[in-house]
C-alpha cells in the first residue's frame, strides 16, 4: 500500500513538472526538442504522444519532463508571452501544463473500486443507457468533424501566408537588385535626387 | 527606451510600408496594425496608461464657462477646503440623473480608447472657478499590466487597485469625463473588509483583490494603510446597510427617461474634439426607445496605419436601460466638424450597442461560492448578423434597430472555471448484483502476448481484426484497470491501453484500446456491448467500436512552416539553415513575427472552438489582447452551429439526470 501511495505521489510530482507541447512539426525530433528547451532550464525527458486519430497535416504533441515545476511553468509562460518556434517558421508551439491524463502510464490510485454491471433490457435505466451510447458516438464524429476543420483553417492560413511571403520576397527582390546593380543610383544622379540609405 | 521602440517601429513600417502599398489585402493591415498595437502595449503599456491620465485635463470641454448644468447637481456638502476658502468639497452629486457618491467606483472614457478606465472617486470638489472636480484612483486591467504579470493568472473580471506613489495612482479629472458608474467589489479577504454577500458578486461589474504598486510594479494581495493619502476602509467594500443604495443609484436612475433635448444638450457639451486620429468610442443602444438617431453613423479608420473600424453614433439617454455598465461614451456630432475621416457609413444598423463583456440584456454573471476566490462566469452575447468587419479590432454588438428580439442570434460562450470533478468511487452496499474488480496480480499478464511496443501491436491487431475502442471510460482509469473490467465483464483477457489526452480530447470521456486475443473474441465483445448495456458505476455506458488506427503518413513538415524558394534558399549558406533549424523566439519587427501572430490567433480560436464544444476550460487565454480575440466569433458561430446550441457535456448530463437508480459519486 505505501509503495502506492509513493507510487502516485510522484506520479503527481512528475505530472506537475511536464510541459505538453504542441503544434510540433513531425520533422522535429527529441534531440531538437530537448535542445530547445534546455535553454530555459533542466530537461529530463522528451516524450513523444502518438496519436492514433492522426489524420494527413495534424500537429505533433510531446511532453515534456522538467526538473522543477518552476521552470515548467516559466516556460509555458515564455512561450506564451512570445512566439517561440521549433524547427520551421513560422508557426509557433503552443505550451500548457500537463494533465495526468495525458500520461501513457499512470500508477493506479490506491483503495479504488471499480464497479460495473450488465443492464437487464427491463431495467429502466437501459433507455437511457442506449441513448447515452448513440449519444457518445455522435460526439466522436463531431469531434472528428471539427478536427478536420481546424485542419482545413490550419491549411488555409498556411496556404495564405506562404503566398505572401512570396509576393513579399519576390519584391524584395526586385528591390534588392535594383539597388545592388547600381540603378537606383544611376537614376537618382540622373534625375539629380538623393536616395536616402535608411539605416539598418 | 522610447526611442528604441519608436525605432524599432519606424522600420518595421519601413520594410512593411512599401509593401503595404502594394497589397491590397487588407487583412495585412490589420495585422500590420495588431502586430503594432502588440508590440505597443507589450513594451509601454503601463507608460501610455499613466501618460494619458493627465490628458482628461487637456481636453477642451466647451462648457466651462456654463454654470449651470441642467443634468449636474451637487449633493451633500462635506466642508471647505482648508487652503483656499473657494474650494467646496462635496460629498455626492448627481449626473446626468446618475448619483455618485464619494467612494464610488466609476468609469471614464479617454478618447482614444475603446475601454473605459475605471477608478475610485475619492474627493470631489468645486474649485472657486466653478468648475468641478474628482480625484479618482485607478484600477488596473489585467490588460494593461501583462507585462509584469508574469505568470500570475487573473480572474476575467479582475481589476488591481493602484497602490504607492507615483504617475498612475490616481489623477483630478473634470466630473464631466464621468461616462458611467461601475459597481466594482473588493473580495479580499482582509479583515477590514466586509466581505460581499453572493448577491452582490452577482451584480458586481468587476472584482478586486489584489494591489498594483505603480512604483514597485508589483503586485501584492496586502493592502497598505492608506492609499492616495485615503484610509484603505474607504477601498474596501461599505458596511452592508450603505449597500442599498449603491445598487439603486445604478440601475435605477438609469431607467429614468430624459428629454432628448436636455440630452443633445449635455452630448455636445461632452463633445471630445481634438485633433487626433482616435478612434471613436461606441456608445449604447437604445432598446425600446423611440428615439431616433441623431446625425449620421459613421464607421472611421484611425489613420495611423491600421484598419480599425469602429462605430460611433448619437444615441438617447433612455437607452441606458442596460442595468449595469453605464458607459455613456461620447457623441459624435458627425455633422459638425468632425476630424476623422469617414470611410462607411453603416446603412441599416441605426443603433449600436456595445455588450459589456459582462452580460447583457440579463445574462448575468454567476458566482460561485465553491471555490474560495469566487470566479465568476461571463457570457459573451454576441449578434453574427452585425459583424461587420471581421478584421475591426474590436468588435461590438450591433443591433437591430427597432429592437424587437433583444438578439438575433444569441451565442452564448460561457467559460467556467469549474472542474467537472472525476471522484474516486466509494465502496458501498447495493442491492444489484455487481461485479467487484480486485486487482489482478500479476500472473495475469498474459504470457501469450509477446512485449512489442504499442505501435506495432496495434496496427497487428487491427489486421487480425482484434483492435477494439472502448470509449465513454472514465478518464482517470489505468489501462490496468480497464483490462480488469474487461475481463470481470466479458471475461476475456485482453490487453488495453488508455488513449492518452492532447488538447482536444473531452476531459470527461476517456478511450482506451483494447487487443483482443481473438478476432471471434473481440466480434463477441462488440456485439455483446452494443446489444446490453455495460454500466460502470457512475451511469456512463461503455461503447465498444471497432478500433480503427491511421497509418502514420509520412509528411514532409507542418502546414505553416515556410521556406522561400528553393533555389535561393540553398545560396543563404550555413547560417540561414542553421537559424531555420534551431528554434528561437520571433523578433518583433520582422515578418515572421506577424505571421506567427496569426497563427497563435488561429491557435487562440482552435482552443476556445474545443472549450466551447467540451464545456470545459482547456487553455487559458495568452497574450493576444482581447480585441484580436474577438475576430474569432464569426469562426466559432458556425461550430456552433453545428453543435445545435448544445454542448457535450450538457447533453450527458441531460440524460443522466434521467437514469433512475442512484449513482454513485
Amino acid at each position: 500500500m505505501e509503495a502506492l501511495m509513493e507510487e502516485c505521489a510522484s506520479f503527481e510530482d512528475k505530472v506537475k513538472r511536464t510541459i505538453y507541447i504542441d503544434n510540433l512539426s513531425p520533422l522535429a525530433k527529441e534531440s531538437v526538442l530537448k535542445a530547445a528547451l534546455d535553454q530555459f532550464g533542466n530537461v529530463i525527458q522528451v516524450e513523444f504522444i502518438r496519436s492514433y486519430l492522426e489524420m494527413k497535416g495534424m500537429a505533433c504533441a510531446a511532453l515534456v519532463e522538467m526538473q522543477s515545476a518552476k521552470e515548467a511553468k516559466t516556460i509555458i509562460s515564455e512561450i506564451r508571452n512570445s512566439p517561440f518556434m521549433i524547427s520551421g517558421m513560422p508557426r509557433p508551439v503552443r505550451a500548457c501544463s500537463a494533465v495526468a491524463e495525458m500520461f501513457d502510464d499512470r500508477p493506479r490510485k490506491p483503495g479504488r473500486k471499480i464497479v460495473c454491471r450488465w443492464l437487464k433490457t427491463s431495467d429502466p435505466d437501459f433507455e437511457v443507457a442506449m441513448k447515452m451510447k448513440l449519444i457518445v458516438r455522435k460526439h466522436a464524429k463531431e469531434v472528428n468533424f471539427l478536427l478536420k476543420r481546424q485542419l482545413e483553417e490550419e491549411e488555409e492560413l498556411a496556404k495564405e501566408q506562404s503566398e505572401s511571403l512570396n509576393i513579399i520576397y519576390s519584391k524584395f527582390e526586385l528591390i534588392e537588385d535594383v539597388t545592388k546593380s547600381g540603378t537606383a543610383t544611376r537614376l537618382a544622379k540622373h534625375y539629380k535626387m538623393r536616395i536616402a540609405d535608411v539605416d539598418r | 527606451e522610447r526611442e528604441r521602440e519608436r525605432e524599432s517601429l519606424c522600420h518595421f513600417a519601413f520594410r512593411s510600408f512599401p509593401f503595404l502599398l502594394f497589397d491590397a489585402n487588407s487583412t495585412r493591415r490589420a495585422y500590420f496594425a495588431a502586430a503594432c498595437i502588440l508590440q505597443y502595449t507589450q513594451f509601454k503599456a503601463f507608460e501610455k496608461l499613466t501618460s494619458h491620465c493627465d490628458k482628461y485635463q487637456m481636453l477642451p470641454f466647451r462648457e466651462a464657462e456654463e454654470d449651470s448644468n441642467p443634468n449636474f447637481s451637487w449633493g451633500v456638502k462635506k466642508g471647505k477646503g482648508a487652503l483656499n476658502k473657494g474650494v467646496q468639497f462635496y460629498k455626492s452629486f448627481t449626473y446626468e440623473g446618475v448619483d455618485f457618491s464619494l467612494y464610488d467606483c466609476v468609469y471614464m472614457c479617454r478618447p482614444d480608447e475603446d475601454e473605459p478606465d475605471i477608478g475610485k472617486v475619492v474627493k470631489i470638489w468645486e474649485t472657486a472657478q466653478k468648475k468641478r472636480m474628482v480625484k479618482v484612483v485607478w484600477f488596473f486591467r489585467p490588460i494593461e499590466v501583462t507585462h509584469w504579470l508574469c505568470n500570475i493568472k487573473l480572474l476575467d473580471n479582475e481589476l488591481l487597485l493602484a497602490s504607492g506613489e507615483g504617475i498612475g495612482l490616481s489623477n483630478c479629472n473634470r466630473v464631466e469625463a464621468i461616462t458611467g458608474k461601475c459597481n466594482v467589489v473588493c473580495i479580499s479577504t482582509d479583515r477590514r473588509n466586509p466581505q460581499p454577500k453572493n448577491e452582490d458578486l452577482d451584480t458586481a461589474d468587476f472584482v478586486f483583490y489584489r494591489t498594483f504598486d505603480v512604483r514597485t510594479r508589483e503586485i501584492s494581495e496586502e493592502f497598505p494603510n492608506s492609499i492616495a493619502q485615503i484610509e484603505v476602509e474607504h477601498y474596501f467594500n461599505k458596511e452592508t446597510d450603505q449597500k442599498q443604495p449603491l445598487h439603486h443609484g445604478g440601475k435605477g436612475s438609469l431607467e429614468k427617461p430624459q428629454s432628448s433635448s436636455s440630452f443633445v444638450g449635455t452630448t455636445t457639451k461632452t463633445v471630445v474634439k481634438d485633433g487626433q486620429s482616435g478612434r471613436n468610442t461606441q456608445l449604447k443602444k437604445a432598446t425600446s426607445s423611440s428615439w431616433e438617431r441623431q446625425g449620421n453613423i459613421s464607421v472611421t479608420n484611425g489613420t495611423v496605419a491600421g484598419t480599425e473600424v469602429k462605430y460611433s453614433c448619437c444615441i438617447s439617454p433612455t437607452s441606458l436601460s442596460d442595468s449595469h455598465a453605464l458607459k455613456k461614451k461620447k457623441l459624435l456630432d458627425s455633422s459638425g466638424t468632425a476630424p476623422f475621416e469617414q470611410h462607411k457609413v453603416m446603412q441599416s444598423k441605426s443603433q449600436v450597442t456595445k455588450v459589456v463583456e459582462k452580460g447583457g440584456q440579463g445574462n448575468l454573471s454567476v458566482t460561485d461560492k465553491t471555490i474560495a476566490r469566487t470566479e465568476v462566469k461571463h457570457s459573451y452575447c454576441t449578434s453574427p448578423t452585425s459583424l461587420l468587419d471581421s478584421h475591426a479590432l474590436k468588435k461590438r454588438n450591433l443591433q437591430d434597430s427597432l429592437g424587437t428580439a433583444p438578439f438575433e442570434q444569441r451565442k452564448v460562450m460561457k467559460f467556467t472555471s469549474q472542474v467537472i470533478e472525476i471522484t474516486t468511487w466509494v465502496k458501498e452496499a447495493f442491492p444489484f448484483p455487481f461485479l467487484f474488480l480486485s486487482i489482478r496480480s500479476s500472473e495475469g499478464a498474459s504470457t501469450w502476448f509477446k512485449e512489442q511496443p504499442w505501435n506495432e501491436r496495434l496496427h497487428v491487431a487491427q489486421e487480425r481484426g482484434t483492435l477494439v475502442l472502448l470509449e465513454n471510460l472514465d478518464p482517470s482509469y489505468t489501462s490496468a484497470e480497464v483490462e480488469d473490467i474487461v475481463w470481470h465483464a466479458l471475461e476475456q483477457k485482453v490487453s488495453a491501453k488508455m488513449v492518452q489526452h492532447n488538447t482536444f480530447s473531452n476531459p470527461l470521456n476517456g478511450k482506451a484500446f483494447v487487443i483482443f486475443k481473438s478476432s471471434e473474441g473481440a466480434e463477441t465483445a462488440i456485439s455483446k456491448l452494443k446489444r446490453r448495456c455495460l454500466m460502470l458505476g457512475d451511469g456512463r455506458p461503455v461503447v465498444a467500436r471497432r478500433g480503427s488506427i491511421e497509418e502514420q503518413v509520412k509528411c514532409s513538415g507542418l502546414p505553416g512552416h515556410l521556406s522561400i524558394g528553393r533555389i535561393k534558399f540553398q545560396k543563404l549558406g550555413e547560417e540561414m539553415r542553421k537559424a531555420v533549424s534551431t528554434s528561437h523566439h520571433s523578433q518583433s519587427n520582422t515578418i515572421e513575427h506577424e505571421m506567427a501572430v496569426e497563427w497563435r490567433v488561429l491557435q487562440e480560436k482552435s482552443s476556445l472552438w474545443w472549450k466551447a464544444l467540451h464545456e470545459v476550460r482547456v487553455f487559458p487565454s495568452a497574450y493576444i489582447p482581447p480585441p484580436l480575440l474577438a475576430c474569432h466569433l464569426p469562426v466559432l458561430s458556425k461550430f456552433i452551429h453545428f453543435s445545435c446550441c448544445k454542448k457535450q457535456a450538457a447533453e450527458i448530463e441531460l440524460l443522466r439526470s434521467k437514469l433512475k437508480t442512484p449513482i454513485w459519486n
